[in-house]
Order: C-alpha cells, then sequence, then structure tokens
C-alpha cells in the first residue's frame, strides 16, 4: 500500500493528460483501482511465497482498425489470477440487500467504467489492459 | 489520496461528513467510522458526500455494511454525490440500499 497514491496518481494524471472527457477519466481511474486493489487482495490470500510483490503501469495513445484507444496496462508479478473480464458479472443486482453477496462487484465496475478491458498471463506476469476510445474534440 | 471523516450524532439522525477520496487505502476509515456509531438504533444516517470526488467499491461495500446493521425500515441517505458517484451506485443496484439526494433541503 505504500505505492498506492503512486500508482492512483499515475493513472489520474496521464488520463488527465490524454482525455479530454472528464467521466472517461473517472471511468480508468476506478477501473484501474478495482484492478490494483484485486492484485493486492490475491497477494495477500496466496500461499505462494513471493520475495517481493512488483506492480508495473504504463499508458499508450494507440489505434486500432480507425479507432484510437488511450490505454492504461497494469501488470504485477504474482500469482497467475485470470479475472474473466470478458464475462459479464452477474452482481445480483435485484436481490434484497441484506441477501446479497457483494463478491464480483470490483471487477463489475471495471467492465463497466471503461470501453474495453481485457487480461492476460504473459512473461510470467498478470496484465490487465483497460481502455477508453478517444473522442474528437 | 486522503479522507476527512466527521461523525455528529442529531436528534432523531446522525451525519456523516465525508472529504476526500474512498477508495481501497482510505475505506477502511470509513468503515471504522461507522462501527461507532449505535447502527441497530440508527434510524436514519445521513452521509454528506459534497466533497467527495471518488468512491470505489471498497467505499460501496461499507455503506452496506452500515445499512445491513441499521433497522430494517431506516433510511441511509447520500447527500450531494456527484454524477459519477451517483452513476456507480445506480449501476450496481444499490440504489435499494442507499438514498440519493441533491441537497439536505431535500430532507425537509
Amino acid at each position: 500500500m505504500e505505492s498506492w497514491d503512486l500508482l492512483m496518481n499515475f493513472i489520474e494524471s496521464q488520463s488527465i493528460q490524454h482525455l479530454n472527457n472528464p467521466k472517461q477519466v473517472y471511468g480508468l481511474r476506478l477501473a484501474g483501482e478495482e484492478i490494483l486493489s484485486n492484485m493486492i487482495r490475491e497477494i495477500s490470500e496466496s500461499t505462494e511465497t513471493l520475495n517481493k510483490h512488483l506492480i508495473w503501469i504504463s499508458s499508450q495513445n494507440l489505434t486500432e482498425e480507425s479507432i484510437t484507444w488511450f490505454e492504461i496496462l497494469i501488470e504485477d508479478n504474482g500469482p497467475q489470477f485470470d479475472p474473466h473480464l470478458e464475462t459479464p458479472r452477474d452482481i445480483q443486482v435485484s436481490t434484497p440487500i441484506n441477501e446479497r453477496s457483494l463478491g464480483g462487484l470490483g471487477l463489475f465496475l471495471v467492465q463497466q467504467s471503461v470501453d474495453q478491458a481485457n487480461y492476460e498471463w504473459a512473461n510470467k506476469r498478470n496484465r490487465y489492459r483497460i481502455r477508453v476510445a478517444q473522442q474528437c474534440p | 489520496m486522503t479522507l476527512t471523516i466527521i461523525s455528529n450524532a442529531n436528534d432523531g439522525f446522525h451525519v456523516i461528513t465525508l472529504e476526500g477520496e474512498v477508495d481501497t487505502k482510505t475505506a477502511p476509515a470509513l468503515l471504522e467510522a461507522l462501527t461507532q456509531i449505535e447502527l441497530a438504533a440508527t434510524n436514519e444516517l445521513r452521509i454528506e458526500m459534497e466533497a467527495v470526488g471518488f468512491l470505489s467499491s471498497a467505499g460501496l461495500r461499507a455503506f452496506v455494511f452500515a445499512k445491513q446493521k441499521m433497522p430494517h425500515e431506516s433510511r441511509l441517505i447520500l447527500i450531494g454525490a456527484s454524477d459519477s458517484i451517483a452513476d456507480v451506485i445506480r449501476k450496481t443496484g444499490l440504489t435499494q440500499a442507499v438514498m440519493l439526494v441533491s441537497s439536505q433541503d431535500e430532507l425537509g
């Protein structure tokens, strides 16, 4: 948690710099926060021994199929964990609050907050990409 | 990312005023403040959100925790939540747990 502010400030500052839409900036912050929170929880609950938990974070603009995206890439060296971001989540919206389990709420918000979110395991790293389509000014 | 919490008991309701951001790092402090209230005997809990710029699922869970401890017919009211925060609460179906109002004026 000691680097939490550093990571969140990076997401926010890069998003503000590249996007002119406050909703998209908020969405990326929210998705990034939920992913980082899950990463930290996975490490704390893991039985695997890890010398040092490392997190890498970067951003880029890229164009694919005529769409220009702004992307945040978040990676870590924790145990492999696929959150199945492509699978729609049922968070029991209609269930009475006293009967609801709130599991999956964070990953649901990742899916809802950005235009694309995906996961892969590559080079022994968990790799999450969250993207928003850049809008013309 | 910081969060300031002020908690006050009033006649008939309790008010928590928040300033800052409610995320994974600061939500435990909010949860702690909520556990200091006698929620089982609180019929109305108002949370002033005008100065809150960000709320993640950690914050949502804290609100749900509070509502689940409160009496069945009680009200948990978020006052002045931003559009982004209100949108998150609606998308997650938590408007059945919390009531959203723009200002204290709506409460009479």
